[in-house]
């Protein structure tokens, strides 16, 4: 049997809060990779991953088509509200640590961030310093990354989803 | 932190760059530096000088000499206690070479700074500010940053770190030429490969620079070769001592791709136990290089996949390929092959040859001079 056709098969038996689970768990890691210019791999969760998530889980709802759309539509714009202040917040907390290292007398380095350090978003050729600029917000984003790493920070709040039926299921449990 | 500063450097200045009718001391000057781990390229230009204006341009092998503590007096020029380059090299039996650099990145802190302050020494301005764009690998993370920050703070006043294929791009389009119709722009669809010694990096550059997933970087590269010619050499000649250093003369001097025949061996004269001898290193010559033509073309091929349906054959016409691995002979003709062999349409394949330090050095400076103020990172010393 393909790994395709175990993954069909796992997914037609899941339960509905499991798949809503995984809806969040995905949708969050796609808005986050999208915020760190990973956009191959965000194609990779828009085009397979999610799709047959929600595919299965809105067979499943008990919902009518609707009423699936809009909760999906709903979990969405939260996902993406609450990674984009996850964001500003973490900046705001890295610039506060930045700024007291740079008053101590023995500066102290920033722990190292692993990986390369690459833009996040596309700048045309002939705009240096929008690319300088770009590469200086992704210097940051490593290093910010260093001192609190985004997945460990941002996981979804236990109460962000509860008015989803599924998701009381699934974050009681 | 105070930089050490050299007292015995037996390097002549150049003649001052900032010689315009203006005092030396006062007027800023932008640097573009290639960093490289064998040999780094180095080009000035006073901040008010035209855009084409070039002081000073300078390629320097990558080393340092620190003097033995018992050499002769008037044995090593000026009895410094410090070469760098080429006098490093020339007197390299009465000193002990360190390369601050491997792999791209910093390794040796000490030697970096040294390297550093024999550069900004080279630019002969006195204490004028001196601002430099620098050079790093694609792969270099922010602690390969950081240890680059810390070599040149108290050299130049104010940097800015840029990925080297960002610059060799910039470096090698000609906005002067950009209204000529049979000028085909190097940035607007292209596809670079960049083979320094540490990495090697693919960039697909599509009229904007390379976002974290337009691009590909590998640990292996120009040391990786040597690595593997060195091995190949001792397995046959198990006594011939050969140390990395000479590997990578030998394979300046000998690489290639595709032989075409077998009339021009590789054969490297080596001294072993105080006699010469020649040694035929053709095979191993020809493994290391063939293993780096398989990397570049899995890298290729991968990238060439990512890009837009659409952009693609557009792009294979654009492959262009830099860096130390590029001058390895033949190898632009032979990644064009296994392209076409792999079933992609009519690639072309150029290398930008021996001058491919110059183009990241000259992206640099022009990065330098489009820079804003608030863009520098200020180095206090």
């Amino acid at each position: 049997m393909s790994t395709s056709t175990k993954t069909s098969a796992f997914l037609a038996s899941a339960s509905p809060s499991f798949l809503w689970n995984e809806i969040v768990r995905w949708s969050y890691e796609a808005c986050i990779l999208r915020r760190e210019g990973q956009e191959g791999r965000v194609k990779e969760l828009l085009q397979e991953r999610l799709p047959a998530l929600i595919r299965a889980w809105s067979e499943r709802s008990g919902l009518a088509p609707d009423a699936n759309r809009m909760r999906l539509r709903g979990l969405f714009a939260r996902i993406q509200e609450s990674v984009e202040l996850g964001f500003i917040q973490r900046r705001l907390i890295v610039d506060e640590i930045c700024a007291r290292m740079s008053r101590q007398p023995a500066k102290t380095r920033v722990p190292p961030a692993s990986g390369p350090v690459g833009l996040r978003r596309r700048v045309p050729f002939g705009n240096i310093p929008d690319m300088l600029d770009a590469l200086a917000q992704a210097e940051f984003e490593s290093m910010g990354e260093a001192v609190l790493p985004v997945r460990r920070t941002l996981t979804p709040p236990r109460n962000l989803f509860a008015r989803e039926p599924a998701a009381q299921v699934a974050l009681s449990a | 932190m105070k930089t050490a500063v050299i007292n015995k450097s037996a390097s002549k200045p150049t003649t001052p760059v900032a010689n315009e009718g203006r005092s030396a001391e006062s007027e800023t000057l932008f640097v573009g530096l290639d960093w490289g781990t064998n040999t780094s390229c180095l080009m000035a230009a006073p901040r008010s000088s035209s855009e084409s204006k070039v002081s000073l341009k300078e390629q320097i092998p990558t080393v340092v000499g620190y003097a033995a503590e018992n050499v002769l007096q008037r044995v090593l020029p000026g009895d410094a206690k410090m070469l760098f380059g080429a006098e490093a090299l020339k007197h390299k039996l009465y000193l002990t070479l360190v390369r601050p650099l491997q792999g791209g990145v910093i390794e040796n802190q000490a030697s970096a700074k040294h390297f550093a302050q024999h550069l900004r020494d080279r630019l002969n301005v006195g204490n004028a500010e001196v601002r430099a764009v620098i050079g790093m690998p694609a792969s270099s993370d922010m602690s390969a940053r950081e240890d680059a920050r810390q070599a040149v703070q108290g050299v130049f006043n104010k940097v800015i770190f840029v990925p080297e294929p960002f610059l060799a791009a910039l470096g090698y389009r000609d906005e002067s030429r950009l209204n000529e119709p049979k000028y085909q722009d190097p940035v607007a669809n292209s596809l670079y490969i960049d083979i320094g010694a540490g990495s090697t990096d693919v960039c697909l550059v599509q009229g904007h620079y390379p976002t974290i997933d337009d691009q590909l970087s590998e640990p292996f590269a120009g040391d990786a070769v040597d690595q593997i010619i060195l091995d190949g050499i001792l397995a046959a000649y198990p006594d011939c001592g050969l140390s990395l250093a000479r590997v990578r003369d030998i394979k300046e001097t000998h690489s290639f791709v595709l032989a075409q025949d077998g009339t021009t061996p590789a054969v490297a004269t080596v001294m072993i136990g105080g006699k010469q001898r020649k040694l035929d290193v053709t095979d191993q010559v020809g493994a290391g290089c063939e293993a780096l033509l398989q990397k570049v073309f899995e890298m290729t091929r991968e990238l060439i996949a990512r890009a837009d349906a659409d952009s693609a054959s557009e792009l294979l016409q654009n492959v262009i390929v830099t860096g130390g691995g590029s001058l390895i002979k033949g190898f632009g003709v032979a990644l064009q092959t296994k392209l076409l062999e792999e079933g992609f349409d009519n690639p072309r394949v150029r290398v930008l040859g021996e001058n491919y330090k110059d183009y990241v050095a000259k992206g640099a400076l022009k990065a330098a001079r489009q820079a804003k103020d608030r863009q520098w990172q200020n180095l206090i010393g």
